[in-house]
């Protein structure tokens, strides 16, 4: 008999451990993890590191939970709102430690922790400012191309993370997925992660997938947690399903850049 | 019609046949520059972090990753996928803002005052410190033309400045154009706006740029064009 992946929100939760580094998915105000991720911030976990490429709300929400201590991205933006207000806030006030890398940064590690690799080549300008601070750190290392002696190119270690928390359309309680759309870098964070959590708007028979094979994005093999979450992504958008709530995301904005502290900021999300 | 319409007329004007352009995140003029160029009938293969291929048509938000935002694409295209083809050498255009520009072409993104205490902690340069180098040519625009964004020498180089190699540098502001010079190293002044004097420009930079005669005169909007602009962004995302 194999055992059902499909678990209440609060087991999920069991999966992450005080400390550990959390690739978040989606980007932006699009396909966030919000549900997983307002449940973190509610929770008592300590010490935990964020990792994303061009994250937006669920990944600022976070940052002023007082759950973080570490993150990492390439960017953090509202887009056309402003600078993301949590992530501003806490790293201005140094309560977060920052760890600014590039697009492809993040990708090289994505794909060196996918692929098995200890590090990927990148083409990351050698005399960007952002070189020497990532080499100190030991994330990035320049090294010489073993096949042309006269090239040099920043190797990016592999980011192996704890965990990856993703929303996605559907799935079976195997752990089968369907995600419809835009991936972004979904998919190496699902590969380079040790455990992985995906909350998905429908659980479907198993039957969903013989049927229609070709909807299989990630096998369940590689899925350790299936959280049913109808309209977990909310407020950011939703490929197919809905759309983003500037509104909501705007109120929270303001309440964010205004001050607030965590308890005000959450309400935002709970009287709708 | 405000100066952005303007700046937007003067990044779609750098477009040309046969490009592949892609679109990052926070980047409304940068999706309204390609659809204008469209418009004019220019053959410019659109790619975005929206990761909507080839859309017919759009009605800009306020995030431009915003996939609901374009309309009528012909599939997925990832930012891996479009990274890669920058990598490979391939992509022809990549647009960019940024909140300083030096005379080196240098550009930040990530810090004003000193990056272990800044003065403002700014989103981060996403993909400039690689893109700004592979794209074959690097569309900027600034919002602001004024001695807090020209400036001598960047607080923080986010992304390099071009090499003699390339990628060819064009940076649009509500006043200018400015184009690097692969052989002198430099940001050279090449074209103004009506109404705008050279001294103008220049007293509004904290750097003075060389100037390549005869300058340009650029092309304002049209009251077509503007209807368009509004068409596509009623709510006026662009001038944010």
């Amino acid at each position: 008999m194999v055992k059902s992946k499909l678990m209440s929100i609060s087991e999920a939760l069991d999966l992450i451990n005080d400390g550990d580094e959390i690739a978040i998915g989606g980007m932006s105000f699009h396909r966030n993890p919000m549900a997983m991720a307002l449940a973190i911030a509610r929770s008592n976990r300590r010490d935990l590191a964020l990792i994303d490429r061009e994250p937006g709300l669920a990944f600022d929400l976070l940052t002023i939970s007082g759950r973080v201590r570490r993150i990492r991205a390439a960017m953090v933006t509202f887009e056309h709102f402003g600078i993301a207000p949590g992530f501003r806030r806490m790293v201005e006030n140094g309560e977060v430690e920052f760890i600014e890398d590039v697009c492809e940064g993040v990708m090289a590690g994505l794909r060196a922790g996918a692929y098995g690799v200890p590090f990927m080549p990148s083409a990351i300008a050698l005399d960007s400012d952002l070189v020497q601070l990532n080499v100190k750190r030991g994330i990035w290392k320049v090294i010489r191309n073993p096949f042309n002696e006269e090239e040099e190119f920043v190797a990016v270690k592999a980011i192996r993370p704890d965990v990856a928390i993703i929303h996605a359309h559907k799935a079976d309680e195997k752990g089968d997925v369907e995600l419809q759309g835009p991936k972004y870098e979904d998919l190496l964070k699902v590969q380079a992660a040790k455990r992985v959590i995906v909350t998905v708007e429908e659980v479907v028979p198993e039957d969903y997938f013989r049927n229609n094979p070709d909807k299989l994005t990630i096998p369940g093999f590689l899925v350790t947690a299936v959280v049913h979450a109808p309209r977990g992504a909310w407020p950011t958008s939703m490929y197919g399903y809905y759309e983003a709530d500037y509104k909501v995301i705007r109120k929270y904005f303001d309440a964010v850049k205004s001050g607030s502290n965590i308890e005000e900021v959450l309400r935002v999300f709970s009287n709708v | 019609m405000s100066s952005m319409d303007n700046v937007i007329k003067c990044m779609a004007q750098q477009l040309r046949d046969g490009d592949i352009a892609y679109t990052g995140l926070a980047s409304v003029p940068a999706v309204l520059a390609i659809a204008l160029a469209r418009h004019w009938g220019r053959d410019v293969t659109f790619i975005n972090v929206a990761e909507i291929y080839e859309p017919k048509d759009m009605i800009i938000k306020v995030s431009s990753g915003d996939p609901t935002s374009f309309i009528g694409g012909k599939g997925i295209v990832t930012s891996l996928d479009a990274f890669d083809l920058a990598r490979r050498g391939l992509l022809d255009v990549m647009f960019f803002s940024a909140a300083q520009v030096d005379r080196r072409g240098n550009m930040n993104l990530s810090v004003i005052g000193s990056y272990e205490k800044p003065r403002v902690r700014l989103p981060g340069g996403a993909a400039a410190a690689y893109l700004y180098r592979r794209a074959r040519r690097v569309i900027m625009w600034l919002k602001e033309h004024s001695r807090r964004t020209l400036v001598e020498h960047v607080d923080f180089v986010t992304a390099p400045g071009p090499t003699k190699y390339g990628p060819h540098l064009t940076v649009c502001t509500p006043k200018a154009l400015f184009e690097f010079d692969q052989e002198v190293g430099e940001l050279v002044l090449t074209g103004l706006f009506p109404g705008v004097t050279v001294d103008d420009i220049i007293n509004n930079m904290a750097f003075k740029p060389r100037i390549k005669e005869p300058l340009r005169i650029l092309e304002t909007v049209t009251a077509e064009e503007l209807r368009l602009l509004n068409r596509w962004d009623p709510d006026g995302v662009r001038y944010s």
